[in-house]
């Protein structure tokens, strides 16, 4: 009969490798499936030993290949094709609509009620960054994958960027329409990757 | 990937056929499949495996099931139909880099 691993020792797998700062989940279930795949088929071509013995032998020769993909937050293969993504977004027409709307409700709100200056102007970017993360968060709960946390990484630096550079903009001056411009944009093609990568895991994870 | 550096160009295109020859398949049983079919000569590691079959799903050519299987969870890939046109496309640029590597360094040996 084929020797097949139990519960527990799965699970050992799976806490190892998150020890090991397998951060993304879409990751570690793949190299969790992959050990397991080989020590099953190593007891089933004739290694007596038990799990632990063929575990450890495996895991000291090929561990940093696997840290490799997952111990890092960002990579930079992933990075370019949310990055990609996130462009093609920004010509979607949704986008533009959005970003059309957004950039002009943020305008009379800075008119009419309250003046986007200084600390508010600072405070800003950082709030959409925020609603953009939460985005996540509410599709996908805890769950960490890895195109999602890449680009959550790219777009908080282009929001840190920003931050750094409006607080030397004058109020209501070109720069500082050309700088709503942009945020604007980032914000709502921002929002959609954000929503279609968080959609795209929840509908292939949250079926098993 | 294990062995040479020559092989590592043409990963994706070694994925993407295998992938047409089967209806779906998961990561260790691609690693499995090329040992076999190549006797051993080329040993896919995971380092190599995994970051090539993301970067086919990003660019919508796989398309990804995920299945409860022997109490751990499964990632099957399979080929999209845009995923099938760019095999034929790549397995008959990869066809002709071979022909055209032969009739370099073997002229003899170059098929017509």
């Amino acid at each position: 009969m084929e020797k097949k691993l139990t519960a527990e020792e799965i699970q050992f797998i799976d806490t190892y490798l998150t020890n090991s700062d397998i951060h993304y989940d879409d990751i570690r279930i793949e190299l969790v499936d992959h050990v397991a795949s080989e020590i099953e088929s190593r007891m089933n071509y004739g290694d007596d030993r038990d799990f632990y013995d063929i575990f450890k032998d495996y895991m000291i020769a090929n561990k940093a290949d696997m840290e490799k993909q997952g111990s890092k937050g960002y990579n930079w293969k992933i990075l370019k094709i949310v990055g990609f993504s996130f462009l093609k977004n920004c010509y979607h027409w949704q986008v533009i609509l959005g970003s059309f709307l957004f950039f002009w409700s943020t305008i009379a709100i800075d008119r009419f009620i309250y003046k986007l200056e200084h600390e508010a102007l600072i405070v800003f970017p950082t709030t959409l960054i925020l609603i953009i993360a939460s985005i996540a968060f509410l599709i996908n709960g805890k769950k960490k994958f890895s195109f999602v946390g890449n680009f959550g990484i790219l777009l908080y630096s282009f929001f840190i960027i920003n931050i750094q550079y409006i607080s030397y903009l004058t109020h209501q001056s070109l720069w500082f329409y050309v700088n709503m411009t942009i945020t604007s944009v980032f914000f709502v093609a921002g929002c959609k990757t954000m929503y279609d990568l968080s959609w795209y895991y929840k509908k292939r994870f949250n079926e098993v | 990937m294990g062995n040479s550096k020559l092989y590592k160009g043409s990963l994706n295109t070694i994925i993407l056929k295998l992938l047409e020859e089967s209806e779906k398949m998961y990561g260790y049983e691609i690693t499995q499949k090329v040992k076999e079919i190549t006797k051993g000569e080329l040993q896919i590691t995971e380092g190599a495996l995994y970051p090539a079959l993301h970067k086919l799903e990003a660019e919508g050519l796989l398309d990804v099931e995920m299945q409860k299987v022997d109490n751990r969870i499964r990632k099957y890939y399979k080929l999209t139909d845009k995923g099938s046109k760019e095999t034929a496309n790549r397995l008959s640029e990869l066809e002709e880099y071979i022909r055209t590597m032969q009739t370099i360094i073997n002229p003899k040996w170059s098929i017509s």
